[in-house]
């Protein structure tokens, strides 16, 4: 597909083959939120409840944002050695940086070789971001499967398996790290669809903006939690958002203001409305973001820039309101692969395998990048594309044990053979 | 649920039931059928009407003269000849990117009509499912949109028709054509990206792909996916600047085959062989062995039975519908045949309750049971989107999801419930005049929610839901007090909030 697609479109995800099921770990949240949902409407929460707003792993350590570049984001050109002669050879100067051209990098230290590393000229934000050592690249990284199919690969990544057989793989990974946090508001996502990597954390909530997650009449609210109870149809989930509608209007009725500045794009938005929920102090541990637009079998030279440009601006200004309000929140990247080093017909890529990740925050050894460089001869290719040398759940388990507390590493990745840290990132409260 | 079988039917190969459908269909479900699986080509005489009084709002500056375009405007593209969308992709007579995109909005406001309206709604629902199998985004570019009427036609004519027949309308339109970039596909430089959907997400599914390489019977490789692209190597559209087979260069947007695009090499894949001296026939033979697969078989079974029976259905009727379906292959009614292999199956009687309505269906449904007067507006577009149901505009070629817990999380079923508070609340939607499509006279606000309970919820309500609308119906803040010194206009709202309660309800929301 030509990807002119607003982010704001992107309400997907991949989620239709797992189904949440009435499970076992799931018992007290649905108690707890079953309580809460029967409540009357104006009716303060009893104290037990409220005590647990704040409880459960990771309390003490960054809120975690997971951003997903839908449709394989071409890691070749945002970030490349642009003296490479394979890279030079495999693609027209449009779709390649280079030292002086069409696609002038801009040049950045800290590159994995000894080559002349630049990064896509539309991302000076990530570039200052980078310099200041707020933001770190990890290249040739990736889902290890061999699929070039986006559904399939983004469906195997949001469970953090690498084929459909492995063990305890229909939940999403988030949701396996957030499987103690009984509170509504703890993971959000900035979708009207929750995403893969949240499925059967049945408390996630599903937000595109504060002011929108509210009902159109208060005096609603009573009523819905009478009918959305006992036996009836989807009673489970009825309750749920009633209790997270609830709580967070609670937390609304406190804000001076809840109006949010207009984004110019979806991708800011819904960082923005990550900031607002870290303001409004609801509770919030992880959230999640969909990017799309990066599906660049035709006319990439445009949409690509466009996109990063995006990226790079919308993330600098999401750091720059984290940092204003003072909250420790680590961000990371992914994307289901990337493009293949030669280009197509289209005056595109098609389906490749590795790809770039980011993260970014205060705590990130930033201003390098990481991971080992395979390079681009034709003997280093996984048939014609990059190979993956990182594994991205290792940066995820990187981030998950320095960052938010993690424990039990097998309890999320219980497929992941072995993790070993790049030193991404500053442990807590070094 | 109790829900008895014509119910059922209406509810899931229609969108839902109005006052008195029911009654009509019970004890003569078969010769329903036999109509509804059989439709006359075009719409009816009301949906037609209908569809020539629709108007849609129109605004842009023109880029020719500065001049403000704003204007209700008909329906105008709908019917359009290929040839007449394929015109408004010419800049130099249309530079203006509203007019050439407006005959996908079109198509979306109609499909609100004819859902709504349509006396064929077994051909509706399935003309749903089939957009939504050949999912593509309508305003991906301008060739998309301008041509997405012409899409909408394939789906429809098709929709309880021949598989074949449809696969390979669809692969030669020009919506999916310049969707998944195969109208400019080279030898030189082959796209995979329709050859790899066509077989992933068209025909044998994902559950069928084995891997990077080689070759396997049951399904395809990306190897398959390599070969099919350069099979497909001069499949595209008629631009003016490319020579067909016949030697002529229409600009048309007809569908033709440029020799001098198509690779020429000996090509083999899912078991079939060309030397490469064939030209068009090998991607027809292509398709051919894709319809008939039975992996094919097998993968629309489940996502038919996925769509109109339960997300996770049973494999039994799985099965008895993938028998139906490659025992059809050939027959020009194939889909017809395997809708009523679900039909009158033990599996879908069974099913009461196993599915929940989309936000599409979820709309169209409220209108059809309140029967209240409204009109597609732009208001309506926004509406689903925010509902996550962005119509026709799902920006990936999997589709919508079609499974309850998509449309069930938090977000979902807030929207829901605001866009039923809304619709019947405000002129925003539908007119606020809604006191005129109730039964008349009520002697108190409690037979009304009686009467809302049965009319609009005919698999039935249970009593905790009865008395809750009954409770909200004698509630001095929101209705109680209409009867009978309320003014029109607070009459009006109350009754709209009434509707938006019964609506609200959670068996509404399951068929």
């Amino acid at each position: 597909m030509n990807l002119l697609v607003n982010s704001s479109f992107i309400f997907q995800l991949w989620n239709s083959h797992i189904k949440m099921t009435a499970s076992e770990p799931y018992l007290d949240r649905r108690k707890f939120l079953g309580g809460a949902a029967g409540l009357a409407a104006g009716m303060a929460m009893p104290a037990r409840a409220s005590a647990m707003f704040g409880a459960g792993a990771g309390v003490n350590g960054d809120i975690l944002v997971v951003v997903f570049m839908h449709g394989a984001m071409d890691g070749l050109n945002l970030l490349a050695p642009v003296d490479d002669t394979n890279y030079i050879a495999a693609r027209p100067d449009t779709l390649r940086l280079s030292a002086s051209g069409p696609v002038t990098g801009l040049q950045i230290n800290g590159g994995p070789s000894s080559q002349d590393w630049r990064l896509h000229p539309s991302a000076t934000g990530l570039k200052s971001l980078y310099d200041s050592g707020k933001l770190a690249f990890i290249h040739a990284s990736g889902l290890l499967a061999d699929s070039r199919s986006h559904f399939q690969s983004i469906d195997l990544m949001e469970r953090g398996i690498t084929d459909g057989t492995q063990s305890n793989s229909s939940t999403g990974w988030l949701a396996r790290h957030m499987r103690n946090i009984d509170v509504p508001l703890s993971a959000v996502a900035t979708s009207t669809i929750v995403p893969g990597r949240l499925i059967g954390d049945l408390g996630a909530v599903g937000m595109t903006t504060p002011a929108s997650f509210q009902l159109a009449r208060s005096d609603f609210g009573g009523f819905l939690a009478a009918v959305y109870s006992g036996s009836a149809p989807l009673a489970n989930v009825g309750g749920i958002a009633i209790g997270a509608i609830n709580s967070f209007a609670r937390s609304l009725a406190l804000q001076p203001s809840i109006t949010q500045p207009a984004g110019t794009t979806g991708f800011q938005t819904a960082l923005n409305t990550i900031v607002q929920l870290i303001k409004f102090q609801v509770g919030l541990q992880v959230a999640t973001v969909e990017i799309g637009g990066w599906d660049t079998h035709y006319n990439q030279k445009t949409v690509f820039a466009a996109n990063v440009a995006d990226l790079s601006k919308s993330l600098t200004k999401f750091q720059s309101d984290i940092e204003a309000l003072g909250a420790n929140v680590t961000l990371v990247t992914v994307t289901e692969f990337g493009r293949r080093l030669k280009a197509n017909a289209n005056g595109g890529t098609d389906h490749g395998h590795g790809s770039v990740m980011m993260v970014m925050g205060n705590s990130v050894n930033g201003g390098k990048v990481y991971g080992k460089w395979p390079g681009l001869a034709t003997s280093a290719l996984n048939l014609g594309d990059l190979n993956i040398t990182t594994d991205y759940r290792n940066v995820i388990s990187e981030i998950l044990t320095q960052r938010r507390g993690e424990g039990s590493l097998s309890s999320v990745f219980p497929s992941l053979p072995a993790y070993t840290p790049l030193n991404i990132l500053k442990p807590l409260g070094s | 649920m109790a829900m008895n079988l014509e119910t059922l039917v209406l509810n899931r190969f229609g969108f839902a039931p109005r006052p008195g459908d029911v009654a009509a269909v019970t004890g003569r479900l078969s010769n329903w059928l036999a109509w509804q699986l059989a439709p006359p080509a075009g719409d009816d005489v009301k949906t037609i009407s209908a569809l020539a009084q629709q108007t849609l709002r129109i605004a842009y500056t023109r880029v020719a003269d500065g001049v403000v375009v704003n204007e209700l405007r008909p329906l105008n593209n709908l019917f359009s000849s290929q040839a007449d969308l394929w015109a408004l992709t010419n800049s130099k007579n249309f530079p203006d990117g509203a007019e050439q995109f407006r005959p996908s909005a079109e198509v979306r406001a109609a499909s609100f009509v004819r859902a709504t309206i349509s006396d064929y709604q077994v051909r509706e629902a399935l003309t749903k499912f089939w957009h939504n199998h050949f999912s593509l985004n309508a305003d991906d570019d301008a060739y998309v949109a301008s041509s997405f009427p012409i899409y909408d036609r394939i789906m429809r004519n098709n929709a309880l028709g021949n598989f074949r027949v449809l696969l390979g309308q669809m692969t030669k339109s020009v919506s999916m054509m310049y969707y998944l970039n195969q109208q400019s596909s080279t030898s030189a430089q082959p796209n995979e990206n329709f050859a790899r959907e066509v077989m992933e997400l068209h025909t044998l599914g994902i559950g069928n792909y084995f891997g990077r390489s080689g070759s396997n019977p049951k399904g395809y490789t990306d190897d398959d996916v390599i070969a099919l692209a350069r099979v497909l190597t001069g499949w595209t559209i008629a631009t003016g600047s490319i020579t067909a087979a016949d030697g002529t260069r229409p600009a048309d947007g007809r569908f033709i085959f440029a020799p001098s695009f198509h690779d020429r090499g000996a090509k083999s894949l899912l078991g079939l062989s060309f030397d490469g001296s064939t030209g068009q026939a090998e991607g027809e033979a292509v398709l051919d062995r894709l319809a008939a697969h039975p992996g094919t078989a097998q993968f629309m079974a489940l996502k038919l039975c996925r769509y109109f029976v339960a997300d996770s259905p049973p494999d039994s009727l799985v099965q008895s519908v993938a028998a139906s379906w490659l025992g059809s292959v050939n027959a020009p009614d194939q889909i017809a045949q395997a809708v009523r292999t679900i039909i009158y199956s033990p599996e879908f009687a069974a099913s009461a309750g196993a599915k929940v309505k989309d936000p599409f269906q979820f709309l169209v449904s409220a209108l059809r049971v309140t029967q209240v007067p409204w009109s597609v507006s732009t208001n309506w577009i926004s509406l689903v989107n925010t509902m996550g149901y962005p119509l026709f505009l799902w920006p990936t070629p999997d589709g919508i999801p079609t499974d309850g817990a998509t449309w069930t999380g938090t977000n979902g079923m807030l929207q829901r419930w605001n866009a039923a508070i809304n619709l019947f609340s405000t002129t925003t939607y539908a007119s606020n005049n809604v006191a005129s499509y109730l039964p008349k006279p009520f002697p108190d606000a409690l037979s009304l929610a009686d009467y809302m309970a049965r009319a609009y919820v005919p698999g039935g309500i249970s009593d905790t839901s009865r008395a809750a609308l009954r409770s909200m119906a004698g509630s001095s803040s929101l209705i109680g007090s209409w009867l009978p010194t309320a003014s029109a206009a607070d009459t009006q709202k109350r009754l709209g909030l009434l509707m938006a309660a019964t609506i609200s309800l959670p068996e509404f929301q399951v068929t």
